[in-house]
């Protein structure tokens, strides 16, 4: 339990000084929002009063005790380009993510153990190939490439999926699979390494010797073995991905989290910017939690030692 | 002599690929099982013994086959099948029910992600016997006391990472012999635990065996073990069997030269010290084929037959058989090549 | 892993085969309705998107509908709103300021007030009735809102000075006489101020709406209401937006009942006009190179060009290093082959412009132009008169997010510069950065592009020259007081030849006289119509944003 209290504290710290150290950056790097806004009608009297009415005249300590006294009231500020409130922003782009996210992990996981476990079993053959091969491409290629090559071959060639996201979830499947082929890689190989080391192991021939057919035997008790480590990198990638995918999000127009950021980093809307990325550390700080405690449960060992 | 036989391997070959070439390591080894019998198959580590073994139950490694030969399994007086010849689901139905098998190593041999009970249930669910899972886990519990384990219903949920070695060979005997099987085919089983646990790890093995009626092919390369529980004994040399007799037979009187060897260089209280026998050199790696007898470089009774002629197992008496030129006869001074 | 990397190559050269086959298949689907995109494989054309829709695309999301917030997205005043006036093109390439939401005007004789009587019945599309007052508050707002970005707009006006600096709380140069009588007075008189009263940046608002709207104004749609012949339905931020006729419009019925306009990249967009579920596809956004190969060889005929009101520059910053000597500016001037820019970037789509005004312009000036000529040999003596044989170094700066073509631009100008001995290096930042460098008076040089937001000269010089904190701004550092006095005359001038040729006589003075900058070239602006749009006329200053109700469908 204290364990739990602790690690709870730290994801505070670390949200703490997320806030501490963008708040600084934004403010030193060059690039003024006032001027972004206005744009080419930029004159020095309109960007002088439009920085007044921001508060960026304030000097710098005060502004960032004024965020922190609103943050923990759960007041993030106000978007300077999209003037609405910054919370509301993020919490209506998340669900934009998490269902990108909630497709995209779904399709690399299953395909990403089902190739690793055929690739295993068939190793060094015709099927361990193919797999791999796949994996290697979804590893190397970026995202973007994947991305337009699958709208191009899928859409424009061959008519099979809507071109952009338009809220339905057939036009969900194109964007989820860009995003979820990387990951999907990843897990293949884990998966068919971790359990490539099992295929030596004692305990599959006590399986045989028991009655179960070979495919059986590495199925049920090689996988259990081997699929751990998986699982920790797909708590991993899955706050990865709910950090909000920019690209697959920008070339699908999808309105989630990362284009988001994305437009916050742009414009230097330091409200919008600050916000997101305080979502994301606390995304990604949960996600490493869940991963550990994930481990420390599914591994039997792990668990009585403490 | 026809003893009412339950397995009978004649003639079995097993080869394993190596560099794209057919190695054979087991050449023609014939074992004669008895029914309710204990039979002991000794030998040094890499004589193929284990692959012997495996080749009954068919848990072989992918890089290894059988490649002649037969296993004849005698159901009962009358019905006979040749296991080499059943399909995979057959054999695989045979497991764990008829055929069952103990290994050396307990704590890699369970699964470590498994409670120990659930896992010797995994037997019954495998082959679908005792639907209800109360009943199953009742049973299971009643197996682990029977091995010997205290507080069995508490045992039940425990990792294998939590018992001592002596306490995981009793959950793997557990798991064998859950279903009453004919034959127990101990691989080794108590290499690795120390020298009490083995003695009650053997105890427990004979008094099953004997309370069931159960056969046991004990595979080990410890004489000792041997003498403990065996009835009879083979004794095995590069993929052959050199030797074969009732274990009270071969201790008093060991024909073959590898089989004294192997008697003697066992450290025995009030022999020297400080000096141990051995058997000079070491099996050798590289099996080329040789058309004399396979253990003439080491041999120290050797002749120049043995050089140019594979012996023949030849009876001796009283039920012991041996592969040798010189163990019936004795060395021909004049023919011995010397001193090396 | 041999065999691996064996079988990934034949993976990948089998889907490029894949993709080879399954042809296109033109105009099947709408892209719209969901499940529509299932395998036709060759769908009709019978207008599936009936009922008058047009389908768009856009590079980037509207950052705000307020129009008094932001200069960049002039789509939804411009379909949602009205203006007093509006420009019309005439038929031989010209442009007229016709009334719109005015109905009668008068402008007395010293110029500084203006009589305009409203049309009667307009409605806003809730049926709000327009009053003048309306007007009135629209102005006062330009100038009280604190991030107006238009306040330029109302600035000439009498008091808008005073309203500005919070010296009184209303507008004193407009008096409303009824509901549909109004006056404007200027504060000096103003020759483009028809011009302004034309543009989107005075969209007139309802006072009562935005009001109610509050903060939501601009943001949720249904709050932003306006006159015009479209309303917002619907906007998803970062996705898109629809709009669909007003029926409570006052103007003639257009071809046009709904729009959807999507964002995508230049890519998807390409992908997308080719299957048919774009209607009109702006070139702008695509590569040259694209728009060459495929659009101008497989759909000349469908393409609709119009010329750019507005002209590229190549700035100088007179503060910085040599530039300082007219002389190395006026070399640089030399140093550029504009020519081969406009050819192989913009396919000779344009023209080379010698000045500040640019073809279209009320004050352009035939006698200005022809007298710069691409001479790197004649730049290179000026250079190593002028005291720099082997040259300087110079940086060019390059804002990461501009179009391609302007990167590729600016690639050729730093060649030539290099190619007189000039150590010219383009150094690449993010817009932000970029804004503060330039803003901050500290640029270098850059490439400027300037399109007018209403044809009058005033709007283009004054931006560039017309103040001592716009010549900062737009990192020029024009020294010369006089002539910058004499810019902000200029608008004042009543008799219209004696304005122009004054804007003239500046004109030579800045450009070829003191050299401030190099004047590079106006564009066309391609558009390509779709199969289903009979005929489509672009805004006049050839915007990108466009005016539905001027697209007939067929």
């Amino acid at each position: 339990m204290s364990a739990v209290i602790r690690r709870g504290l730290g994801v505070i710290l670390v949200l703490l000084g997320v806030m501490l150290l963008i708040f600084v950056v934004l403010r030193i790097i060059p690039g003024d929002p006032a001027s972004v806004l206005l744009n080419e009608h930029a004159s020095e009297d309109s960007i002088r009063r439009l920085t007044e009415s921001m508060g960026l005249d304030k000097p710098l300590p005060v502004q960032f005790l004024d965020y922190l006294k609103n943050a923990l009231r759960g007041d993030l500020g106000q978007s300077y380009y999209m003037r609405k409130p910054v919370l509301s922003l993020i919490l209506t782009a998340f669900p934009y993510t998490l269902k990108l996210t909630a497709l995209s992990a779904s399709f690399a996981w299953i395909f990403g153990i089902l190739a690793g476990v055929v690739s295993a079993v068939y190793h060094d053959r015709l099927p361990d190939h193919l797999f791999r091969g796949i994996s290697l491409l979804g590893i190397s290629v970026p995202v973007f490439m994947v991305a337009l090559f699958l709208q191009y071959l899928m859409y424009f060639r061959l008519s099979l999926l809507p071109l952009m996201y338009d809220g339905s979830f057939v036009s969900m499947i194109l964007p989820a699979a860009a995003l979820g082929w990387n990951s999907a890689g990843s897990v293949a190989r884990l998966t068919r390494s971790g359990l490539m080391e099992q295929l030596d192991s004692p305990y599959l021939d006590t399986a045989r010797a028991k009655g179960l057919s070979t495919k059986k035997a590495i199925l049920f008790h090689g996988l259990r073995n081997a699929i751990l480590p998986v699982i920790t990198l797909m708590a991993l990638q899955l706050s990865g991905m709910l950090s909000g995918a920019v690209i697959t999000e920008s070339v699908f127009g999808i309105s989630g989290l990362g284009k988001l950021a994305l437009t916050a980093v742009q414009t230097r809307d330091m409200p919008l910017l600050q916000g997101t990325v305080l979502f994301t550390a606390l995304v990604i700080s949960v996600g490493n939690i869940i991963a550990d405690v994930t481990n420390t449960l599914l591994d039997p060992r792990l668990r009585t030692k403490s | 002599m026809n003893k009412d036989l339950l397995l009978e391997i004649k003639d079995l070959t097993v080869s394993v690929k190596r560099k794209k070439e057919a190695v054979p390591v087991v050449r023609g080894v014939d074992i004669d099982i008895p029914r309710g019998g204990i039979v002991g198959l000794v030998g040094e580590s890499g004589c193929g013994k284990s692959m012997t073994a495996k080749s009954v139950n068919r848990i072989l490694p992918p890089f290894a086959e059988t490649t002649g030969g037969s296993i004849l399994w005698h159901d009962s007086p009358g019905e006979t099948t040749d296991l080499l010849k059943l399909k995979e689901k057959e054999i695989r139905k045979k497991c764990g029910t008829e055929i069952a098998m103990v290994f050396q190593e307990p704590m890699t041999s369970l699964n470590p992600m498994m409670r120990v009970g659930d896992q010797i249930r995994e037997v019954l669910k495998i082959h679908k016997i005792e639907k209800d899972p109360a009943v199953s886990k009742e049973r299971v519990v009643k197996m682990l006391g029977a091995v010997g384990i205290p507080q069995p219903e508490l045992r039940y949920n425990s990792w294998p990472h939590e018992l001592s070695g002596g306490m995981r060979q009793r959950v793997m005997i557990a798991m064998a012999m859950i279903c009453s099987p004919k034959l127990l085919i101990a691989d080794e089983a108590t290499t690795a635990v120390d020298v009490t646990i083995e003695a009650q790890i053997l105890d427990l093995i004979r008094d099953m065996c004997h309370a069931s009626h159960m056969s046991a092919l004990v595979i080990t390369h410890n004489m000792g073990v041997v003498s403990a529980i065996c009835d009879h004994v083979y004794v095995m040399y590069l993929g052959s069997i050199v030797e074969k007799a009732p274990v009270r037979e071969l201790f008093t009187n060991p024909l073959h030269p590898y089989t004294r060897g192997l008697l003697s260089s066992i450290p025995r209280i009030g022999n020297n010290p400080e000096y141990l026998e051995t058997i000079p050199g070491n099996i050798p790696v590289v099996r080329k084929p040789f058309s004399g007898c396979d253990f003439c470089m080491r041999c120290s009774d050797d002749v120049r037959k043995c050089f140019m002629e594979s012996p023949e197992m030849r009876e001796a008496g009283n039920d012991h058989y041996v592969r040798c030129h010189t163990a019936l006869t004795g060395p021909d001074p004049g023919e011995s090549k010397g001193t090396e | 892993m041999k065999k691996t990397v064996l079988v990934t190559s034949a993976i990948l050269t089998a889907t490029l085969f894949l993709s080879a086959c399954g042809g296109v298949s033109p105009a099947a689907g709408t892209g719209d309705a969901p499940a529509a995109g299932a395998g036709s494989g060759g769908g009709t054309s019978a207008g599936l998107s009936g009922d008058g829709e047009l389908r768009i695309a856009l590079n980037a999301d509207i950052v705000n509908m307020d129009v008094h917030r932001n200069t960049n997205d002039y789509l939804i005043p411009m379909n949602v709103f009205d203006t007093l006036f509006a420009v019309e093109k005439n038929a031989d390439g010209s442009s007229s300021i016709v009334k719109s939401l005015v109905d009668d005007y008068s402008i007395s004789d010293d110029g500084l007030t203006y009589s305009f009587t409203l049309r009667d019945g307009v409605v806003f599309s809730d049926g709000t009735p327009l009053t003048a007052d309306d007007v009135r508050f629209t102005f006062e707002r330009i100038l009280t809102l604190p991030d107006s970005q238009q306040t330029d707009y109302a600035i000439s006006i009498k008091g808008a000075q005073d309203l500005l600096d919070k010296k009184a709380d209303e507008l004193s140069g407009i008096t409303v006489q009824d509901d549909t009588h109004f006056t404007i007075t200027l504060a000096e008189p103003f020759s483009g101020f028809l011009a302004q009263l034309a543009t989107p940046s005075t969209s007139i608002f309802s006072r009562s709406l935005v009001n109610e709207a509050g903060e939501d104004f601009g943001i949720d749609p249904k709050k932003t209401i306006g006159t015009g012949p479209y309303i917002i339905t619907s906007w998803e931020q970062g996705s898109g937006m629809t709009l669909e006729y007003n029926p409570r419009y006052w103007g003639s019925e257009p071809s046009v009942k709904k729009v959807t306009a999507k964002i995508m990249d230049p890519a998807t967009m390409d992908m997308a006009f080719q299957k048919g579920d774009i209607d009109i596809l702006d070139c702008l956004f695509l590569d040259s190179a694209i728009v060459d190969s495929v659009y101008k060889q497989k759909y000349a005929d469908s393409i609709v060009s119009v010329d750019r009101l507005g002209m590229n520059y190549f700035i100088l910053n007179e503060k910085i290093g040599p530039l300082s000597d007219v002389s190395v500016r006026k070399a640089i001037q030399m140093a550029v082959d504009r020519q081969s820019i406009l050819d192989s970037i913009y396919s000779g789509d344009g023209k080379l412009e010698d000045g500040i005004f640019p073809s279209g312009c009320l004050s352009y000036s035939t006698d200005n132009q022809g007298w710069l000529k691409y001479d790197p040999e004649g730049a290179k003596k000026l250079l190593s008169d002028a005291g720099y044989p082997n040259g300087f170094d110079m940086e060019v700066s390059l804002d990461s997010s501009a179009a391609e073509t302007a990167k590729r631009a600016l690639e050729i100008i730093a060649q030539n510069l290099q190619d007189v001995g000039i150590n010219a290096s383009i150094r690449s930042y993010d817009r932000a950065s970029y804004l503060d460098l330039r803003n901050g008076g500290n640029m270098n040089s850059y490439l400027a592009l300037w399109l007018l937001d209403y044809n009058d000269p005033d709007n283009v010089i004054y931006t560039f020259f017309g103040s001592r904190s716009n010549t900062v701004i737009r990192s020029n550092n024009y020294p010369d007081e006089n002539v910058i006095g004499r810019i902000g005359d200029a608008r004042f001038i009543v008799d219209n030849d004696k304005r122009m040729q004054e804007y003239a006589a500046l004109e030579k003075k800045l450009v070829q006289d003191d050299a401030v900058w190099v004047p590079l070239y106006s564009l066309k602006h391609l558009f390509v119509k779709g199969e289903r749009v009979a005929s489509f006329t672009p805004q006049w200053a050839g915007w990108s944003d466009m005016y539905f109700s001027g697209v007939e469908l067929k």
